[in-house]
């Protein structure tokens, strides 16, 4: 009897076991795969990275040498994304933003003035110092860190 | 019957004495005016003495006279309620008491002389007297001290002349001592222009010198010597007098942010200005101009005022052929660009900055600068005077709205098709730039990184911006060139950024799949509980 009452009592759990315990077995498969691909994926991203850079940070960048821009000379160059003015004089070599104060155009090197040059409105930049010499740009153009190691010329933020 | 005549008789008494009372009022007030009326003086014993003085820089007759200070004789007794202002009316001033100016004989084209004086040694009596006379001459003598002058230790004599260094009234504003008293307003660019047009003086503050001599040559200066119209601005009207400060110091009048207020002082004034029928609007119109809100709402100092282009001490309007240049001194690169053009060539008859721009009414230009909105009308005579001549009409220009190329250019024109074709690359290059430039906002309010994509577009707004300034060399080809470079770095930035916003919804996707999954696990581990506690019971 107690036998019956037994088995009459746990038919039921019999029945239903298979199925919880797949559910739960998926449910837990489950987890366990999307916790592996949660803690994989950002690995996997670092080791691959997007194509595109990461937008310059406060690393310094190779730029350049001596020879590229001898003394005289000044030249645009992208510092991660950032257009960046390198001039070089007699008072060494220096590097300012490239983006105009004036309304944000990108400043040239004019080679005959020996000035940094807006070609929006002639806003003129003094090469040494960035500070504006004439025109309508209200601010100079802000400097950046320039280091020349063994003739490489290596620009960061300031 | 009694009682009626006594008071007849009573009446009677009264009006009389009221009649004998009124008389004698009435004389005494009489004698009071009488007394009070010193324009008709009681005739004199003989004619008045004449002045032996000098007048100049004397007004003040009774702060000598009154008591006879000094050797100045003491006024009579029936003197005694006279006022300064009718002193001359009796009193004349003896020939040789007024001197000539010290610039009567000055020859059109030479410098000023210096007024000579004797050496101050270091004084300066006229301020040590003039300091506490009160009302007028503190207020003066103070103004001095606080002056660029008074600062500098320029004394009253350089102006004035007189010897500094005596307190003697006679001898400190002595003719011979070449004191000139208060200059005439013809006199005072004279006065200013002895020591300001002197080299070797203003070497030592660092000045200018050729501003006499621009004057002289200015409208206003032209008018004061040739025409003798001393309404005209003199060097005081706009510096002040005793009061002048440094041209960099913010409270004066010639400070370059009040420059247009103080030019619209005389120039805004129907009144002032009747007589030379020159209109009175231009401070109006110039204040809601792009040069006068830079100046007036920016406060910034380097935006045109009315001197940048007229001139000031030089001042005078600016001739049609001029133009270009003086619009050319800060619009350098336009400047560059207009005269590479068809119409530079054109020479005196070419359209000018003017034609388009307007002058005090210079608005931000844009593209609807090109084209009426309705198609015009046009004869040979719309734009030149005559047709046989290429002058234009300014009047034909006077309204902004006329300033178009097709004001000019008739709508069937090979012109005008070349005109078209520079708007329609304007327009689209514009139309690129805009549509980037949103979507770069978008992307960075989403908080994207779009450094690479605002750096092309400032790139194409270089572009954009040198294809507007090179609308003024007229040239297809060259603005078609930087249209180009335009839209296509626009559209390299556009794509940055759209892609940036596309790889921001695919991460929004991605956190709603990871919320989902989160979801998942977390009941996945409410049904490993329960079952396990179902285990254990
Ligand atoms: S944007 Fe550089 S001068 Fe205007």
């Amino acid at each position: 009897m107690s036998d019956y009452h037994d088995s009459e009592t746990t038919r039921p759990q019999r029945r239903s076991e298979p199925t919880r315990r797949r559910v739960l077995k998926f449910l837990l498969g489950f987890s366990a795969i999307s916790t592996f691909i949660g803690v994989f994926t950002p690995i996997f991203g670092y080791l691959i990275p997007p194509p595109a850079g990461s937008g310059g940070g406060g690393d310094r960048v190779l730029v350049g040498t001596l020879d590229d821009i001898p003394v005289g000379q000044g030249k645009i160059v992208p510092v991660g994304h950032k257009p960046v003015v390198v001039t070089h004089t007699d008072q060494g070599v220096k590097a300012f933003s490239a983006i105009c104060t004036h309304l944000g155009c990108i400043v040239i090197w004019d080679d005959m003035r020996k000035l940094i040059v807006c070609p929006c409105h002639d806003g003129l930049f003094n090469p040494v110092t960035g500070a504006v010499v004439s025109g309508p740009p209200p601010a100079p153009l802000p400097t950046m860190s320039v280091t020349v190691d063994n003739g490489n010329i290596y620009v960061g933020e300031a | 019957m009694t009682r009626t005549h006594s008071f007849c008789k009573r009446l009677m008494g009264t009006v009389l004495w009221g009649m004998i009372l009124s008389i004698l009022i009435l004389t005494m007030i009489g004698a009071e005016l009488a007394q009070a009326q010193p324009e008709d003086p009681p005739s004199p014993q003989g004619p008045a003495p004449p002045i032996t003085h000098t007048l100049v820089g004397r007004s003040n007759c009774l702060i000598c006279h009154a008591t006879g200070f000094g050797d100045a004789a003491a006024n009579p007794p029936d003197h005694v309620d006279y006022t300064n202002d009718v002193c001359e009316d009796c009193h004349e001033a003896a020939p040789g008491t007024t001197p000539p100016s010290p610039w009567s004989d000055l020859a059109p084209d030479a410098l000023p002389q210096r007024i000579e004086h004797p050496p101050t040694e270091g004084k300066n009596s006229c301020v040590d007297c003039h300091l506490v006379l009160g009302e007028t001459h503190t207020e003066i003598s103070e103004q001095w001290q606080e002056s660029v002058h008074g600062q500098s230790d320029v004394g009253c004599v350089e102006c004035h002349g007189g010897d500094a260094r005596t307190d003697e009234m006679n001898l400190s504003m002595d003719p011979a001592s070449g004191f000139i008293g208060v200059p005439t307003r013809a006199d005072i660019p004279h006065v200013c222009g002895s020591c300001h047009a002197d080299v070797e003086e203003m070497r030592q503050y660092n000045l200018p010198t050729d501003q006499y001599v621009k004057y002289i040559e200015s409208v206003h200066g032209v008018r004061l010597q040739t025409f003798k119209d001393v309404n005209v601005a003199v060097c005081t009207d706009c510096h002040g007098t005793h009061d002048v400060k440094k041209a960099s110091d913010p409270t004066a009048a010639v400070y370059p942010l009040n420059v247009p207020e103080l030019c619209a002082s005389c120039h805004a004034d129907p009144e002032y200005m009747a007589s030379y029928n020159i209109p009175i609007d231009q401070f109006d119109i110039y204040k809601t101009s792009v040069h006068g809100r830079a100046l007036l709402e920016d406060q910034d100092v380097r935006a045109p005022s009315c001197a940048s282009c007229h001139g000031s001490h030089a001042a005078q309007p600016p001739d049609s052929e001029e133009v270009v240049n003086v619009c050319g001194k800060c619009h350098t690169a336009t400047e560059a660009y207009y005269k590479e053009s068809r119409h530079s060539r054109i020479g005196e008859n070419a359209p000018k900055c003017w034609t388009c721009h307007g002058t005090h009414d210079v608005i931000k230009p844009d593209e609807s600068m090109f084209l009426h909105e309705e198609p015009t009308e046009q004869e040979c005579t719309t734009c030149h005077v005559d047709e046989n001549t290429f002058r234009m009409d300014k009047a034909r220009f006077a309204n902004p709205e006329d300033r178009r190329c097709d004001t000019c250019h008739h709508e069937n024109s090979m012109i005008m098709v070349q005109v078209q074709a520079i708007l329609d690359a304007l327009i689209a290059a514009d139309a690129s730039y805009t549509l980037a430039e949103e979507t770069i906002q978008e992307a960075a309010t989403r908080g994207m990184i779009v450094s690479d994509a605002e750096n092309q577009l400032a790139q194409a707004r270089t572009s954009l911006i040198s294809a507007r300034a090179a609308v003024h060399t007229t040239k297809l080809p060259m603005i078609s060139q930087l249209t180009e470079d335009a839209i296509a770095s626009a559209q390299e930035a556009y794509s940055i950024a759209h892609n940036r916003l596309r790889e921001n919804e695919m991460r929004r996707l991605a956190m709603i799949i990871a919320v989902v999954v989160i979801l998942i696990n977390m009941l996945a581990f409410y049904a490993l509980k329960r079952e396990l506690y179902s285990q254990l019971d």
